[in-house]
């Protein structure tokens, strides 16, 4: 007799599994155990799906606070500003950044930085795109006012169209406070727009932080403050309420008319050291004590309207051999430009040395053109 | 998690078959009574489903004999009594052996080796074939069978009077 699997099975076996078969059935009759086991198991089953729900609560209310946590100081970090673009023209408009460069809030200052982005949503978008933006919106603006000056200015009504729309470029003046590669975007963004934005005249500079942080509690724009610190440096008792509320081309053309009169005061007392015209390139270079000027200023001398008009018979500027050129340096050259003789570079590196006589015909002149631009700016 | 009605039927249905193999492994009996706590805990807690009665027994015996096992790790490594001594120990709470004639073959099995008395058991006790011994005690066939007929020779020899080992 063999298993099914051919193990031999013989009587033997079949008494010995009945004999083992009654051994262990009579050794192993318990029932007083297996209550005990039976209320074991079951108590331990009762505490278990307890203590199981306790803990999924506990678990569930902890994944919760942590969820919540994460969500607040994600959204905490993201939201937080990391720094700011302060846009400046006719308004001034403030974009907050964040540390990835997103803008996470809009600012204005006056109505006029309201207009500026009107019926956009710059919230969420890159700083780069949200500046590219307004420049767009902004260079549509002045080319339409550009358009109506030029209709205006047809009419016969000059005295109502004012430098900046003269069909000239208006000035934007971009100023980034804060850490990072928030410059480079921003100046990637106008770089990649130049094409679009040729009715602004762009620049793009950055604020320590010191400066931004009293423009904030001065609650002022950036760009107009840096022009504000500027223009108190020279000297000029510019109230700050008059600095909000001026345009960025007259805030320019003051800061170029005081540089004018520092140059002057800085030739009076001898310590200026006079520059002559850069022939080569048919600029005009400036008095050491206004180097700075073409860094600070958009204004150069490819955008004469953003100058003081100069009434005629004082723009002559530059006679090089006199030296007139410093002046006009500092008005910022302009049509007056032209008169510059180019063919005689030689003569304005004479002009350049100063002698006495020189000298005193370009303090008249100097003091001539000031006036007359100081009256045609404010 | 299953219920307490169905823990409890299957306690009432598997506990002689628990006890028999931990009398096979331990034969004491608090660690009996753990064994059977714990395999019928893990039995609650078991959440998949058994294909037939057969199956679901199958399980049991196959947890037994890894809590059974894990016991006696346990032990050999707390340095403790070793199995083979505890079988010709005096202890209370020892299983009672019966006085008859079967007792003596009860007791020449149990004082086989390991690997030869838990497939007797299995095979003579329960009924299982060589195929479904070597599944549940996940050896080879073959193993087993050389298993079944050494322990039978040994048992034979044990009941003859001899000291047979292996």
């Amino acid at each position: 007799m063999t298993d099914r699997n051919g193990f031999v099975f013989d009587e033997s076996d079949r008494e010995l599994a009945l004999i083992l078969q009654q051994s262990f059935a009579s050794l192993c009759e318990d029932r007083e155990m297996d209550r005990r086991v039976a209320e074991s198991v079951t108590g331990r089953m009762n505490r278990r799906s307890f203590s199981h729900g306790v803990r999924r609560g506990v678990a569930a209310v902890a994944v919760a606070c942590v969820a919540l946590v994460a969500v607040v100081a994600g959204g905490g970090f993201v939201a937080s500003p990391a720094g700011a673009i302060s846009l400046d023209s006719e308004g001034s408009v403030k974009l907050v950044v964040n540390r990835f460069n997103t803008v996470v809030g809009v600012e204005y200052y006056n109505d006029s930085g309201e207009s500026m982005t009107s019926d956009m949503d710059l919230e969420g978008m890159d700083c780069g795109e949200a500046v590219a933006l307004i420049l767009k919106n902004e260079n549509d603006e002045t080319a339409r006012k550009n358009a109506g000056a030029g209709a205006a200015s047809d009419g016969g009504s000059e005295e109502q169209v004012t430098a900046s729309v003269q069909g000239q470029p208006a000035v934007m003046d971009i100023c980034v406070a804060g850490a990072g590669s928030m410059t480079d975007t921003v100046q990637a963004a106008v770089d990649e727009n130049s094409s679009r934005t040729e009715c602004l005249r762009i620049s793009v500079s950055s604020l320590e932080e010191k400066e931004r942080k009293e423009a904030d509690r001065r609650n002022i724009s950036y760009g107009r403050y840096k022009i504000y610190l500027r223009l108190v440096s020279m000297g000029c008792d510019v109230p700050l309420d008059q600095v909000r509320k001026t345009s960025m081309d007259q805030l320019y053309a003051m800061l170029d008319e005081a540089m004018g009169k520092d140059t002057e005061d800085q030739q009076e007392t001898g310590s200026a050291e006079v520059q002559l015209p850069d022939y080569e390139n048919g600029r005009t270079e400036q008095a050491s004590g206004t180097e700075n000027k073409d860094e600070n200023s958009p204004v150069t001398d490819e955008n004469p309207a953003t100058l003081p008009d100069v009434p005629e018979g004082t723009e002559n500027p530059s006679e090089p051999e006199n030296g007139d050129s410093v002046e006009n340096g500092g008005e910022m050259s302009g049509e007056g430009n032209l008169d510059i003789d180019y063919a005689n570079p030689g003569e304005g590196e004479d002009a350049g040395s100063g002698t006495d006589d020189s000298a005193e015909d370009l303090q008249d002149d100097t003091d001539e053109n000031a006036a007359d631009a100081t009256d045609s700016v404010i | 998690m299953r219920s307490e009605q169905e823990v409890r039927a299957a306690i009432e249905q598997y506990s002689q078959t628990v006890r028999r193999l931990c009398l096979v492994h331990l034969k004491n009996r608090e660690d009996t009574e753990d064994i059977l706590q714990t395999v019928f805990m893990k039995y609650a807690c078991h959440s998949g489903d058994f294909e037939s009665p057969e199956h679901e027994k199958a399980w049991i015996i196959r947890v037994t004999i890894n809590q059974c096992r894990d016991l006696l790790r346990k032990l050999v490594r707390r340095h403790t009594i070793p199995i083979e001594q505890i079988v010709d120990l005096p202890d209370e709470h020892a299983f009672q052996a019966p006085s008859h004639g079967g007792n003596a073959v009860l007791e020449a099995l149990l004082k086989l080796p390991e690997k030869y008395k838990v497939p007797m058991y299995l095979f003579y006790v329960e009924g299982y074939s060589a195929v479904e011994i070597g599944k549940l005690t996940k050896r080879n066939v073959n193993t087993v069978y050389t298993a079944l007929s050494r322990g039978r020779e040994m048992l034979g020899a044990r009941l003859r009077g001899g000291e047979e080992d292996d």
